[in-house]
């Protein structure tokens, strides 16, 4: 029992969280890949801004003695997904939109997104060091929830922390959102005809502009959401995602590209999958060890793949799929 | 109603439009006809606001404005347009791709009625509203795409190749629609390659040629005019009237041109030339192989649209080659007993009796003397 516990600890619940994080930063990525056809590198950092915003209001509104039973960077993150969210359309219209307007191609704009991706690190690391933060403040504590199983025979508890939980409401809330948004309304319907056919969305009386700016709105708010809540469950740094901007590429690749439900489809897999492919399997096979033949032992780690190297496996599924389905799971667009 | 007038369009150093006016009146088909590369597609663009015209050019629309104006106030102002090739929003479903069309403030309040409308003219489409628009057959993405610009509500309905893809029956199917769609009042503007089908439902009709309008007039008065048949109706409507090989305008400066009308030997002694220059210079492989085919399907082949790579000559060329082949093979049909020397591997032009040329044409099969 012990085993299926700390399998559910390890794989579903890390799992879950990890896809959770890259389905939210991929429907970003695909999102802006289907309007603006160009791939937006700086994302992660977009979701590290939106995190450091986030903290930034929560140190102000603790500063002003107030408290709540969540965290009060989860109390503030309406008003930080709407400065997240400005700021978004703010880099567009400051970097992006003259290049457009120009005429660049996607290579030129990709170019430019990673220099706003140096720009943004540099910008924090300027205003809060570049040191590991806490996303709690120092009267807040981070509760954990212990589900006890010794009633199936178990010693182990099923281990849940609160930014986890609060990370599985958030991103149900926000797909569910976002499919009622492309599905039902207008702008949502604008959204996809757009990235389907440009210039038939035009011709249809379609505004593009404006669905390029709700693009980036919706974009800038699931950069914060996702970025506050990984900051909620580990802690906040500058380099935050920027380390997992590649595995969030291949999410929206694998998904399809331009597809905001193969964005959270490939975001989970490739979660799942990490998660499987770095857990150490001695600890589940351990009740085998008795009767394995020759008196052969287990090692101590049996993982598949090493910690360190945990970023493969988002490739290693990416070159798969691509293998199997150059357009991706759900058929998306290409470049 | 729709009135375009000085339109001139560049495309860096290349000049797509000289000075282009148009217009359409209520409830008027006016059909554009041109070579590929006319301009055709940019005038049409132009108007709906996804190119932008130089200085001096002027489109309105009833009292409005709209030269310059971003498309989607074009469509707001009432012109709407079908784009060439694809014009649906193919990972969308046929209602959505509808209602999309309703985007537009003044459009959306009518959506209802304008739905009833199109579902009238096009019932297929309300048996799928639901069916994803890519998996719809040619015909019927046609009427999506036709559909979805008439749910805005246009005054002018504009029209890039519509019959593009289609078989010829589904083509008279839609332009008996067009027609329909004309009777409720929306005037059409339309650029065809189906230069007979359009002109038989057209009320007037633009001639265009390198960015400049070369002719206008009735639909029917261009239909019957001998110039027009020969360089748009493919030299088919000369069949009914003389018995009588021409050849399309950038050949006056061959040398051959001055023995006219030369005997189908030599035309096709020549095509087959300019033919393998062309496939050489060109490889494209298209009007290869014409020789081998029945003047059938060689027929409906000269009816098809050329490929967009290839110029001027190259597709007169082609032309020609395969009009000396459909009056080759229908010789061969005719005389089919009669063994043929075969000079260059290519059957006998037909040489008759008196030594004029006899053309057998498969739908009178009379022999009737060329020139005669």
């Amino acid at each position: 029992m012990d085993e299926i516990i700390f399998l559910v600890n390890k794989v579903v619940i890390s799992g879950a969280v990890l896809g959770s994080i890259y389905a939210l930063g991929a429907i970003g990525v695909t999102l802006i890949f289907g309007i603006l056809r160009f791939a937006h590198f700086a994302h992660g950092d977009m979701m590290t801004m939106g995190a450091f915003v986030a903290f930034l209001l929560a140190a102000l509104v603790g500063a002003m003695g107030i408290t709540a039973p969540v965290p009060l960077a989860f109390v503030v993150l309406p008003l930080a997904v709407v400065i997240t969210a400005v700021l978004a359309l703010l880099i567009d219209r400051g970097f992006y939109a003259p290049l457009r307007a120009r005429g660049a191609k996607p290579v030129t704009l990709l170019i430019a997104s990673i220099g706003v991706t140096l720009m943004i690190q540099g910008l924090i690391r300027l205003v809060f060091g570049s040191g590991t933060r806490n996303m709690y403040l120092d009267i807040e504590d981070k509760i954990i929830f212990r589900m006890d199983f010794g009633w199936l025979g178990g010693t182990r508890p099923l281990v849940l922390s609160q930014p986890q939980i609060l990370m599985f409401f958030v991103t149900l809330a926000c797909i569910t959102g976002l499919h009622f948004f492309l599905t039902r309304t207008r702008m949502g319907k604008a959204m996809r005809a757009t990235s389907d056919n440009l210039d038939l969305a035009q011709v249809s009386g379609i505004n593009t502009q404006q669905v390029v700016t709700v693009t980036w709105l919706i974009a800038g708010s699931l950069a914060c959401l996702a970025g506050t809540m990984l900051a909620l469950d580990v802690n906040l740094r500058p380099d935050l995602a920027f380390n997992i901007v590649l595995p969030i590429f291949a999410a929206a690749i694998v998904g399809g590209l331009g597809n905001a439900y193969g964005a959270i489809a490939g975001g989970l897999l490739i979660g799942v999958t990490e998660a499987l492919a770095v857990f150490n399997w001695t600890a589940v096979l351990r009740p085998f060890a008795p009767y394995l033949p020759f008196g052969m032992e287990l090692p101590a780690n049996l993982a598949l793949v090493p910690t360190e190297y945990k970023l493969t496996v988002a490739f290693v599924i990416l070159v798969i799929t691509l293998l199997w389905r150059p357009t991706g799971i759900f058929r998306g667009l290409s470049t | 109603m729709l009135r375009a007038e000085h339109l001139c369009v560049s495309y860096g150093a290349h000049r797509a439009l000289e000075d282009i006016s148009v217009h359409v009146a209520r409830g008027e088909i006016c059909v554009i006809l041109g070579a590929n590369g006319a301009g055709k597609t940019t005038l049409l663009n132009a108007i709906a606001g996804l190119v932008a015209p130089r200085d001096g050019a002027r489109v309105t629309i009833g009292d409005t404005d709209i030269t310059r104006a971003p498309a989607n106030l074009v469509v707001e102002a009432g012109v709407a347009l079908v784009p060439e090739g694809r014009g649906i929003f193919g990972d969308l479903t046929v209602r959505e791709n509808l209602s999309l069309g309703a985007y537009g403030k003044h459009a959306r309040a009518q959506s209802e009625e304008r739905l009833k409308m199109v579902t009238a003219l096009f019932p297929r489409l309300a048996e799928r509203s639901g069916q994803v628009a890519r998996t719809m057959s040619g015909g019927e993405q046609q009427m999506v795409a036709i559909g979805r610009a008439l749910m805005s509500n246009p005054h002018v309905l504009m029209l890039d190749e519509p019959s593009l893809g289609l078989s010829p029956l589904l083509c008279t199917e839609l332009f008996r629609s067009l027609r329909r769609i004309g009777e409720t009042g929306t005037g059409i503007l339309l650029v065809e390659q189906n230069a007979r089908l359009s002109l038989s439902i057209a009320d007037r009709a633009y001639l265009i040629e390198n960015g400049h309008i070369v002719g206008e007039g009735k639909a029917r008065a261009l239909a019957s005019d001998p110039a027009v048949q020969k360089a748009y109706l493919g030299g088919a409507g000369a069949r009914t009237q003389r018995r009588f090989i021409e050849v399309h305008e950038p050949f006056h400066a061959q040398p051959a041109r001055a023995a006219l009308p030369f005997s189908a030997a030599d035309l096709a002694r020549r095509a087959t030339e300019i033919q393998r220059a062309h496939i050489e210079a060109r490889r494209i492989g298209a009007q290869a192989g014409a020789f081998e085919r029945t003047g059938a399907a060689a027929r409906q082949e000269a009816s098809a649209p050329a490929s967009p790579h290839a110029n001027p000559i190259s597709l007169a060329a082609g032309d020609m080659a395969r009009r000396a082949a459909m009056v080759l093979a229908d010789h061969i049909a005719a005389r089919r007993p009669e063994p043929a020397p075969e000079p260059k591997a290519l059957p006998a032009p037909p040489v008759a009796d008196d030594g004029n040329l006899v053309v057998l044409s498969r739908t009178s099969l009379s022999k009737t003397p060329i020139g005669a």
